[in-house]
């Protein structure tokens, strides 16, 4: 019996200290935001995983992928010193009183989803409107500001949000500006405009656990380094693309 | 300026530094950014009023078809075979005979998948494109599956009343649907009012899942204010607290009913 407990005990032992020697970072991440991280075929991928993973090879640690919703990313980084957030999200000062920002690597930009015809063209036209957008994204923010919190829906996920927009049930979805045209372009419904009505957007961050400065330095380091060798460009080629012929229509 | 907010204070100046909070300076701050500052518990009773309404007519709407239900499926209907020339009433028989087949289907549908899908179902699907009321859609979506439930329910009620009641109540010269309504039916009650209690409870929990089409119930309000302060989970909570209070008074009225109704036992 005792020798059974011993060696369990060295299992184990043996076990935490294989995690403890690879000890990868975690990335929290909501994959239903198309081009920026969306699931394909079984695999995480977008945008924001191939920065992430180029990233993490200059700096030189293993990532692991943990999809979640997009409201619970900030709570998951802000609990666990070993997370990042990496999905989508836009630096706010808000924010920052909870999680640390990486420097920004894209600034993507908001825009309105209409019905065509609305003849919604200007920020002040969605005053008291119904309008649609994912929970606690900037595009909530953005929603509520406009037209107050009681007329703001906000979803799980933004495609809801465009279904009932479909359906007739809301007036306009905020969105950000590379997902809503990869939705447009992916989903071919000509009832459906975007408007670009010159939404205040914020700058695409990587959230970092307060408590984990080294890591923080570590990503800003490797995020330079991509920036200066064109790899942005790189990603915008591969992702945007489908957006440029969509706009090109 | 509130006493609140002046107690608030000096935490806020420890929180701008980044000093350390203790046990209940960390308390005081998840309490005030998740319900009281901006007045947010506001929030929380404007979600706890539509579970409220949701719940309320659901339950009741779910009960009446329930009961409908369960009296479709009983043997007294599907087991009788009319065996006389009359066309009207062959046709008759023939309707409660696919009734009852449509009850079992029904029950055997809802109960078999998932509320949530039926949910996502009857918002996107078949209310896709009219413009009604969401506190509506909640109600017709868990109505329709809490009915599958107390169908099953309400027929064990009835089948434990004794079949002589039913035997009297026709030899006194009730009709079947009299004897059903005033003899059988209120015994039957009696014994599924436990039973139904667990389902009340459990459809006022699952309205929570009515979050997901954006309609703002308690589960969204915790969900709405968590998106704003970036609370790891005390808005949850404070919503759960709520469904807490929600669920323990409906049990403490359905335990009063229950002694009222036990008082004729002896």
């Amino acid at each position: 019996m005792k020798k059974l407990i011993a060696m369990l005990l060295a299992l184990t032992l043996g076990l935490t200290a294989a995690v403890a020697a690879a000890e990868p970072v975690v990335v929290a991440l909501n994959p239903e935001y198309p081009p920026f991280e969306y699931v394909e075929n079984g695999e995480i991928v977008g945008y924001d995983v191939d920065l992430i993973k180029a990233v993490a090879e200059k700096a030189g640690f293993e990532v692991e992928f943990n999809a979640m919703a997009f409201d619970s990313v900030i709570s998951e980084v802000m609990a666990n010193k070993n997370t990042i957030g990496v999905s989508g999200i836009s630096i706010t000062d808000e924010r920052k009183m909870n999680v640390d920002f990486s420097e920004g690597y894209i600034n993507a930009g908001l825009i309105v989803v209409v019905k065509e015809g609305s003849g919604l063209a200007v920020k002040d036209d969605l005053k008291g409107k119904k309008i649609g957008a994912q929970l606690g994204t900037t595009s909530d923010f953005a929603a509520e500001e406009i037209t107050g919190q009681a007329n703001t829906e906000t979803y799980k996920t933004f495609l809801d949000a465009i279904k009932d927009l479909q359906g007739g049930r809301l007036d306009a979805v905020i969105v950000d500006k590379p997902v809503g045209m990869a939705l447009l372009a992916g989903l071919k419904d000509d009832s459906l405009v975007i408007v670009d009505m010159g939404l205040q957007a914020d700058w695409y961050g990587i959230e970092v656990n307060k408590e984990n400065p080294e890591l923080l330095e570590k990503i800003n380091a490797a995020l330079k380094e991509l920036e200066a060798s064109g790899y942005y460009e790189e990603l915008a080629v591969k992702y945007f693309s489908a957006e440029e012929e969509a706009k090109a229509e | 300026m509130s006493i609140f907010e002046q107690w608030w204070l000096p935490i806020a100046e420890l929180v701008e530094n980044r000093q350390p909070l203790n046990f209940f300076q960390n308390l005081y701050k998840e309490i005030y950014m998740n319900a009281i500052k901006d007045d947010r518990w506001l929030l929380y009773l404007d979600g706890l009023w539509v579970t409220l309404k949701v719940s309320f007519f659901a339950i009741l709407a779910g009960t009446l078809l329930g009961t409908v239900l369960a009296v479709l499926r009983l043997p007294s209907v599907t087991d009788y075979r009319y065996r006389g020339n009359h066309p009207l009433k062959k046709l008759g028989f023939g309707v409660l005979r696919f009734f009852c087949w449509f009850a079992k289907f029904y029950i055997d549908l809802i109960r078999g998948t998932p509320l949530l899908l039926q949910v996502l179902i009857i918002n996107f699907g078949v209310f896709g494109s009219i413009r009604i009321d969401k506190v509506i859609i909640g109600v017709i979506a868990c109505a329709l599956n809490s009915a599958a439930y107390v169908a099953e329910i309400v027929r064990g009620g009835i089948m434990s009343v004794d079949p002589g009641q039913t035997e009297a109540g026709r030899s006194l010269g009730f009709s079947g649907l009299a004897t059903m309504l005033w003899i059988v039916l209120p015994q039957a009650a009696k014994s599924a009012l436990p039973s139904l209690c667990n389902e009340f409870i459990a459809l006022i929990k699952e309205t929570s899942i009515l979050s997901y089409i954006a309609l703002t119930e308690l589960t969204k309000a915790g969900d709405y204010i968590r998106s704003r302060t970036y609370s790891a989970f005390t808005p949850y909570i404070i919503s759960g607290m709520l469904y807490l209070l929600l669920t323990l008074i409906l049990t403490t009225l359905i335990r009063k009913l229950e002694r009222r109704l036990r008082a004729s036992d002896h």
